[in-house]
C-alpha cells in the first residue's frame, strides 16, 4: 500500500512553550487512523500543523510529507500550501455552526472548492456541487444549494462542510471531532458519511476525537496523545483491548462506564490534565502515573520499529494484563416501581402533570402569525423520594426547559408542577422559598456557572445568604470538604481552578443549603473522560451520603445508565418511554428510544464486530 | 424583509416627531419674548406687538408648533424674525455647501480607512501594523479644527499653495472651488479617516478569527484571497454601521470646520443665528441636521439586510 | 471627532479549547496612556498651587515673545504667559471631563442594566431613546443650550454629559445581557436571589471592566468636545483659560506666531491620546480570555 502522509518529529511551539512534541505518524492509502486525546493533548494542533493552519503566534517544526507533493509541507510557502489544501488534503472541523460563510449561499461555497483549483468551469462546478450535496444525503440538493447556512441545522451544515472537503477527491481527509457538537442520532449519520466518503475515494483518513467508542467504530488504527506527545499506537483492537501505556489504560478504564471497582465506583486517573506548558519534563504522564519512578524523568523511547505501533513508557503493562475492575451491569439496590402510578402513591417529591410550555418568537414576516416554539407538549413525570431518575433527550427535546420549570425559574404555559407536595407552577418568587431550600441545581458549563468576580466562599455561600443561615462559613468549609476540595480553596477565585475542580465547587454550592433534591443538568458533558469519571463518582457518593433524590439530565444514555435506576426518555416535548435503566438500554420499545440506543457508539459493540454494522439511518 | 422595512420606517417617523417636539419645545422654553429680543431693548410696545402678530407669536404654543412642522415638511420654514428674510432659500443655499464638504470628507475618510484599517488588521502585531496603528491613534487625538488650523499654517501661510478659506460655487469657478474645498475637506476627512480606520481594523480582525475563514483556507485559498472573497463582505456590516453613526459627528465637525475656513455652510448659518438670537433660524437648521442624521441611519439600517442574509429571513 | 455613542473598536480574542493562552503580552498602551493622563492631571493639580505667572496677567511690553527661559512657551498677543494658560486650561479640561463623564456614567449605567434586566418594552424604549439622543451630538446640544440659556461651562458640561449617556447605556446593556446569559446568574436565582441583588452582586461587578474602559474613552471624547466648544466660544467664559479658546485666538496670528496654535493643539492631542491609549490598554487587560484557566 502506498503511503499518503508521513509526519516526522512534528513539534508545535508557542514562544517557549511546547504544545506538540516530536510527533510522528504515517497513513497509507485507504487507511483510517484515529488520533485520540483529551483536551490539552495537542491533537487539534497536530492537525492544524499538518495543514499549515496554525493560529498566530504558533509555529511548527519537523517534516510533513504528502505523497506526490513537493516540497515538504512544514515551512512551505502560503501559496504552495494553498495549492495542496482542498485538493490533495482536506479537513473537516469541529464546529459546524460557524464553519460556513453566513452571507454566501451553500451551493456557491461548495462550488468554490472546485473552482479554486481550476478543475472546472463555473457552471460545471455548480452542477458538481449539487451532486456532492446529494452524495452527503442532503434532501433536495438543488434547492438546498440556494440556501444560506443559517437556514440549515448543525447536522446539515456539517454535511456541507464534508461535501466541500471531498469535492476534489482528496488523498487525505482529516476530521477533527466532526460530530462532537451534534446530537447522537445525527452523529451516527455524519460518521457514516465520513466513512463512506473516504471509502468511495480510497482516501486516507485521520480522525481526531476524544471518544474511544467513535474511534473504534470508524478507524482501524489508533494513536494516543497526551501532553503533546504520542504515548501509544497500534491497531484499534490491540490498543483498546490490551493497552500497554498507563495513560491509555487509565483512559480506557475511565471511559467505560460499566467498569467499576469493588465499591461500585468508576475507574479514574488521579489528578487532572495540567495546563499547557506545565507538563512534567521527561515522561509527560509521570505526575499522574501509578508506576512512575525516577527513571521516568527522562523521555521514554519509542518501543516500536515504526510509528504504526508501540508505546513510550518505561513501565508498560503486559499485553495480557487485564484491565482493572469487574464489568458489572448496573443493578441498583433500591426497589423500583415499574410504572408511574406506584411511585405517585409512595409520595412523589417532584410531580409534573401535563405540562405545556410554548414560547413566542418575534414576528419575522408581515403576514401570518409569529412563530411559536412548543418546548413541552404535555410532559408527565413523577420522581419518588430517594430515587435517581435520569432524563435523556437530544437537543430540542425539552429536557432543559423541564428543568427550568421544575426549578421554578420559569412558569409553564399550562399544567401543574409541584415539589414536595407544594405547588411550584403559578407561584411567585416569594412563595417559592421552600423550593430554594430543598432543590438545587448543578449546571453544565464549569466555565460559566461560577461568577468570575466572586471568591469561592461567596459563591458557595450564596444559597445560604438568602436563607439566612446561622453559620455560613462553617457550612462552606463542610461542603468544600465533602466535594474533596481543600478549604484554602475558599479564598481563591474560579479562574484559579481547573474545569473539574470548578464543577466540584458548583456541586458544593448546590449542597450548601442541605437540599433534599439535587437536579443536575448535563454536569459532566463538558468534561474530559477522566474528569467525568471523578465527578460522577463524587455525585454518586454525595447522593448516597446525604440521601438525596437525584434528577439527572443528560443526552448520554451511558452516563445515565451508570448513575440512575430509572430513566425517562424525552423527545420533542413529551415523554416517549420510561422505566428501569437496564431494561430501556437492553430492550427499548419506543422507536425513538430504539433509534437513540442504536445510534450510540459503544466500545464493546465496535470492538466486537470491528466493523460494527452501521446504525440504521 | 418587508416587515423590517415597515418597522424601521415607523421608528423613523416616531423619531422625527419626537425630535421636532424636542427642538421646538427647547427653543420655546427661552425665557423672555422672542419678539422683544429680536427688536432689541429700545423697541416700543406697539412694534413688539406688531411683530408678534406678524409672525403669529401670539397664538398658542400648540398652534405655533403645528404651523412650524407643517412649514418644515412642505419646505417653507417661514421667515426669520430678525432678518425678515425667508429661511427656506438660505437653508437650501447653505445646505449645498455643507453637503459638498461632508461628501468629500467622507470620500477621503473611506479612501484612507479601508486600506489602512485592513492593513493594520492583517499586519497587526508586526511593525508596519503597529506603525499604522500609532498613526491612527494620533489622527483620532487631533480634533478636526486643530487639523484645519495646522493645515492652514502649513499650506496656506507657509507654502502658500492653497487658500486659507472662503468659498466659490463650483459652477462659477471650478478651479477655485476645488482649491478652497481641499483643506477643509482634508481636515475633516483625514481625522474621520483615522477614526474609521480603527473600526475597519477591528472588524477585519474579528473576521480573520472567524471559523469560516479557516474553512476557506482549508479549501485552498491563500489567507489574502480568503479575506477578500469571504471576509470583507462580512466585515463591511459593522463598518457601514459606523459610517452611518458617524454622520452626526461629521456634520458637527463640519460646523466647526466651516468656522475655521470661513465657509458659508449650514454650520456658519447656525452659529451666526445663535449669535443673533435668531431663534427660528436656529430651530430650522438644527432640525435639518437632525433629520439628515435620522434619515441616513434609517438607510444604513436597511443596508444591513442587504449585506447580511440572516437579517432578511429573521 | 469621535462620536461618543459609537461602540469602541475592540480586538476580541477567541479562546479555542486546545490552543493554549500565549501568556501575558506587554501592554504598552496601558503604560503610555496612563503616563499621558497622569501628566495632564498632575499639571492641572499643580496649577492650583503654582503657575509661572498669573495666567491672566497682561503685560503689553512682552507681547508675542517666543520660547525663552522666562516664558517657557512664550507669550500671546496680550503678553500673557502661554505656559500658565496651558496649565490652568488643563484644569478646565479635566473638570469638564469629570463632570460630564460622571453624569453620563451615573445615568447611563443604571439605564443600561434596567434595559437588560427589565421588561422587553423597557429595553426597547431605552435603546430607541438613546438612538434618538445620538442624533443630537454634544456640540448641537451645547448650541441649543447656549441659544436658550447662554453659554457657560455648565451648559457645556450638561450638553456633553447628556450626549455621552447613550454610549454608557449601550455598553452596559450589552455587557449585562451577556452576564445574564451565564449560568451563574441562573444559579443565583435558584439560590433564591432577587433581581435587585443579582443586578448588584453579579451584573454590576461583571460589567465594571467594560464601564471603566468606556469611562476612559468617553473622557477622550469629552476633551475633544470641550475644546471644540471653547473654540466656538460656546464653552467656558472668556475669563477662564481653555485650550480650545487659545486655539481660536491663535487663528488670526498664524502667519506671525504659529506656536500659539501648536502649543494648545499639542496639549489637546496629548490629553485625548492619553485617554484613548489608556482605554485601549484597559480593554486589553480585561480581556475575558485572560481570566480563564487555560
Amino acid at each position: 500500500m502506498t503511503t499518503v502522509l508521513t509526519v516526522d518529529g512534528l513539534s508545535v511551539h508557542a514562544g517557549s512553550t511546547t504544545l506538540v512534541d516530536d510527533l510522528g505518524l504515517q497513513i497509507r492509502r485507504g487507511e483510517r487512523v484515529g488520533l485520540i486525546g483529551e483536551s490539552g493533548s495537542g491533537k487539534t494542533l497536530t492537525a492544524l500543523g499538518i495543514l499549515g493552519l496554525l493560529p498566530e503566534g504558533l509555529a511548527a517544526t519537523g517534516t510533513v510529507r504528502l505523497a506526490g507533493v513537493e516540497p515538504e509541507l512544514v515551512g512551505a510557502s502560503e501559496r504552495q500550501l494553498a495549492d495542496v489544501r482542498g485538493r490533495q488534503m482536506a479537513m473537516v472541523f469541529q464546529e459546524p455552526m460557524t464553519a460556513l460563510n453566513p452571507s454566501m449561499r451553500v451551493g456557491a461555497q461548495v462550488a468554490e472548492a472546485i473552482t479554486i483549483h481550476g478543475a472546472r468551469t463555473d457552471r460545471e462546478a455548480r452542477r458538481t456541487a449539487v451532486e456532492l450535496l446529494g452524495q452527503v444525503r442532503l434532501p433536495d440538493p438543488a434547492a438546498l444549494a440556494r440556501a444560506y447556512p443559517h437556514q440549515l441545522s448543525g447536522g446539515q451544515r456539517q454535511r456541507v462542510v464534508l461535501a466541500i472537503a471531498l469535492a476534489n477527491d482528496p488523498a487525505l481527509l482529516i476530521c477533527d471531532e466532526p460530530s462532537t457538537a451534534l446530537d447522537v442520532t445525527v452523529q451516527a449519520q455524519v460518521l457514516d458519511l465520513v466513512v463512506s466518503g473516504v471509502e468511495a475515494r480510497s482516501a486516507a483518513l485521520l480522525f481526531i476525537t476524544h471518544d474511544l467508542a467513535v474511534v473504534a467504530t470508524v478507524c482501524e488504527r489508533v494513536l494516543v496523545m497526551y501532553g503533546g506527545r504520542l504515548v501509544e499506537a497500534g491497531t484499534v483492537h490491540d490498543v483498546l483491548t490490551a493497552p500497554r501505556h498507563p495513560y491509555t489504560r487509565g483512559l480506557l478504564a475511565a471511559s467505560d462506564l460499566e467498569r467499576v471497582d469493588e465499591r461500585g465506583r468508576l475507574m479514574t486517573i488521579p489528578g487532572s490534565v495540567p495546563p499547557a506548558g506545565q507538563f512534567p519534563a521527561g515522561c509527560v504522564f509521570r505526575n499522574r502515573c501509578p508506576r512512575a519512578t525516577a527513571e521516568c524523568e527522562t523521555v521514554p523511547p519509542w518501543s516500536g520499529r515504526d510509528r504504526d505501533s508501540g508505546f513510550a513508557c518505561f513501565h508498560p503493562y503486559g499485553a495480557d494484563e487485564p484491565l482493572p475492575g469487574p464489568v458489572a451491569p448496573r443493578s441498583p439496590v433500591a426497589a423500583i416501581a415499574d410504572d408511574l402510578e406506584d411511585t405517585a402513591r409512595g409520595g412523589a417529591v417532584v410531580s409534573v402533570r401535563d405540562v405545556h410550555r410554548t414560547y413566542r418568537r418575534p414576528r419575522t414576516s408581515l403576514r401570518g402569525r409569529p412563530p411559536v416554539v412548543h418546548a413541552l407538549r404535555g410532559m408527565d413525570l413523577e420522581v419518588g423520594a430517594g430515587e435517581r431518575v435520569g432524563i435523556v433527550g437530544e437537543s430540542g427535546s425539552g429536557k432543559s426547559t423541564l428543568l427550568r420549570l421544575v426549578a421554578g425559574l420559569e412558569q409553564p404555559t399550562s399544567g401543574q408542577i409541584s415539589v414536595l407536595g407544594q405547588a411550584v407552577s403559578g407561584q411567585r418568587e416569594p412563595q417559592l422559598r421552600f423550593l430554594r431550600e430543598n432543590l438545587q441545581l448543578v449546571f453544565q458549563d464549569p466555565m460559566s456557572s461560577l461568577d468570575p468576580r466572586m471568591r469561592v466562599r461567596d459563591i458557595v455561600a450564596e444559597p445560604l445568604v438568602t436563607q439566612r443561615h446561622r453559620r455560613p462559613a462553617e457550612r462552606v468549609r463542610e461542603v468544600l470538604e465533602a466535594v474533596g476540595l481543600d478549604h484554602s480553596a475558599a479564598d481563591r477565585y474560579p479562574h484559579q481552578f481547573s474545569g473539574g475542580q470548578r464543577q466540584r465547587i458548583s456541586i458544593a454550592r448546590a449542597l450548601a443549603p442541605d437540599p433534599r433534591i439535587l437536579v443536575a443538568d448535563e454536569p459532566v458533558s463538558a468534561l474530559d473522560v477522566s474528569l467525568r469519571a471523578q465527578v460522577l463518582n463524587l455525585i454518586n457518593d454525595l447522593v448516597d451520603r446525604f440521601a438525596l433524590t437525584l434528577v439527572f439530565v443528560s443526552h448520554d444514555l451511558a452516563v445515565v445508565r451508570h448513575l440512575c435506576e430509572r430513566v425517562v426518555v424525552v423527545h420533542e416535548g413529551v415523554v416517549v418511554e420510561s422505566g428501569p435503566t437496564d431494561r430501556i438500554y437492553a430492550a427499548p420499545e419506543h422507536p425513538y428510544t430504539r433509534q437513540l440506543v442504536g445510534a450510540i457508539p459503544t466500545l464493546r459493540r465496535a470492538l466486537a464486530g470491528h466493523d460494527a454494522p452501521r446504525p440504521e439511518v | 424583509m418587508l416587515l423590517r422595512v415597515l418597522v424601521r420606517a415607523g421608528v423613523l417617523a416616531a423619531s422625527l416627531a419626537v425630535s421636532s417636539v424636542v427642538v421646538f419645545g427647547f427653543l420655546a422654553a427661552l425665557p423672555g419674548d422672542p419678539a422683544r429680543v429680536a427688536l432689541g431693548v429700545n423697541a416700543t410696545e406697539e412694534s413688539v406687538a406688531a411683530l408678534r402678530t406678524e409672525f403669529g407669536l401670539d397664538r398658542s404654543l400648540g398652534d405655533q408648533y403645528v404651523d412650524w412642522v407643517g412649514g418644515m415638511i412642505t419646505g417653507d420654514p417661514g421667515r426669520s424674525y430678525v432678518s425678515k428674510a425667508e429661511i427656506g432659500p438660505q437653508l437650501a443655499d447653505r445646505m449645498q455647501v455643507t453637503l459638498w464638504l461632508v461628501a468629500s470628507a467622507t470620500l477621503i475618510a473611506v479612501i484612507i480607512a479601508l486600506p489602512a484599517g485592513t492593513l493594520m488588521a492583517v499586519r497587526h502585531g508586526r511593525r508596519s501594523g503597529l506603525l499604522l496603528a500609532g498613526l491612527s491613534q494620533l489622527g483620532v487625538a487631533v480634533p478636526a479644527f486643530l487639523a484645519g488650523i495646522l493645515l492652514i499654517t502649513l499650506f496656506a501661510v507657509r507654502l502658500r499653495w492653497l487658500p486659507s478659506g472662503g468659498w466659490t460655487p463650483p459652477v462659477e469657478d471650478p478651479a477655485m472651488f476645488l482649491r478652497q474645498l481641499t483643506l477643509p475637506a482634508l481636515a475633516l476627512g483625514v481625522v474621520q479617516g483615522a477614526v474609521l480606520s480603527r473600526y475597519v481594523r477591528s472588524a477585519v480582525i474579528d473576521v480573520l478569527r472567524e471559523d469560516y475563514l479557516r474553512t476557506a483556507r482549508a479549501k485552498g485559498l491563500t489567507s489574502l484571497r480568503a479575506l477578500w472573497r469571504h471576509g470583507l463582505r462580512n466585515a463591511m456590516v459593522p463598518v457601514v454601521t459606523v459610517l452611518g453613526l458617524q454622520l452626526a459627528t461629521l456634520l458637527i465637525g463640519a460646523v466647526v470646520v466651516e468656522r475655521v475656513f470661513v465657509v458659508p455652510g449650514l454650520g456658519k448659518l447656525l452659529l451666526d443665528a445663535v449669535a443673533n438670537r435668531d431663534l427660528l433660524l436656529v430651530q430650522a437648521v438644527v432640525m435639518v441636521l437632525v433629520v439628515a442624521v435620522l434619515v441616513v441611519n434609517f438607510v444604513v439600517d436597511l443596508l444591513y439586510a442587504v449585506l447580511d442574509p440572516r437579517l432578511r429571513h429573521g | 471627532m469621535v462620536d461618543p455613542a459609537l461602540p469602541t473598536p475592540s480586538s476580541p480574542v477567541v479562546h479555542r479549547g486546545d490552543v493554549a493562552g500565549v501568556g501575558r503580552r506587554h501592554n504598552p498602551s496601558l503604560v503610555a496612556g496612563a503616563l499621558l493622563v497622569a501628566l495632564v492631571v498632575v499639571v492641572a493639580l499643580v496649577s492650583f498651587v503654582w503657575t509661572p505667572y498669573a495666567p491672566s496677567r497682561v503685560d503689553t511690553s512682552s507681547r508675542l515673545l517666543g520660547l525663552s527661559a522666562e516664558h517657557w512657551l512664550g507669550t500671546d498677543k496680550f503678553g500673557r504667559d502661554v505656559a500658565s494658560q496651558i496649565m490652568v486650561g488643563a484644569r478646565t479640561t479635566i473638570f469638564v471631563g469629570v463632570i460630564a463623564v460622571g453624569v453620563a456614567a451615573v445615568v447611563g449605567v443604571p439605564l443600561g442594566v434596567l434595559a437588560a434586566m427589565g421588561p422587553r418594552w423597557l429595553g426597547q424604549l431605552v435603546m430607541r431613546t438613546s438612538d434618538l439622543v445620538l442624533a443630537f451630538p454634544a456640540l448641537l446640544l451645547a448650541i441649543m443650550f447656549g441659544a436658550v440659556y447662554g453659554s457657560s461651562t455648565l451648559t457645556a458640561m450638561v450638553a456633553i454629559g447628556i450626549a455621552t449617556i447613550p454610549s454608557f447605556a449601550r455598553v452596559t446593556r450589552a455587557g449585562a445581557l451577556q452576564v445574564l446569559s451565564r449560568e451563574y446568574v441562573l444559579a443565583a436565582r435558584v439560590a433564591g436571589r432577587r433581581r435587585l441583588a443579582i443586578a448588584v452582586r453579579h451584573v454590576l461587578p461583571n460589567v465594571s471592566s467594560l464601564v471603566i474602559v468606556q469611562v476612559s474613552v468617553s473622557f477622550a471624547i469629552a476633551v475633544l468636545a470641550e475644546a471644540a466648544l471653547s473654540f466656538l466660544g460656546l464653552g467656558t467664559p472668556l475669563t477662564t483659560p481653555s485650550w480650545g479658546r487659545m486655539l481660536q485666538e491663535s487663528q488670526e496670528l498664524l502667519s506671525v506666531a504659529p506656536r500659539l496654535a501648536v502649543v494648545p493643539g499639542v496639549a489637546i492631542a496629548v490629553a485625548v491620546l492619553g485617554f484613548n491609549l489608556l482605554g485601549d490598554g484597559l480593554r486589553d487587560r480585561y480581556d475575558p480570555k485572560l481570566e480563564r484557566a487555560s
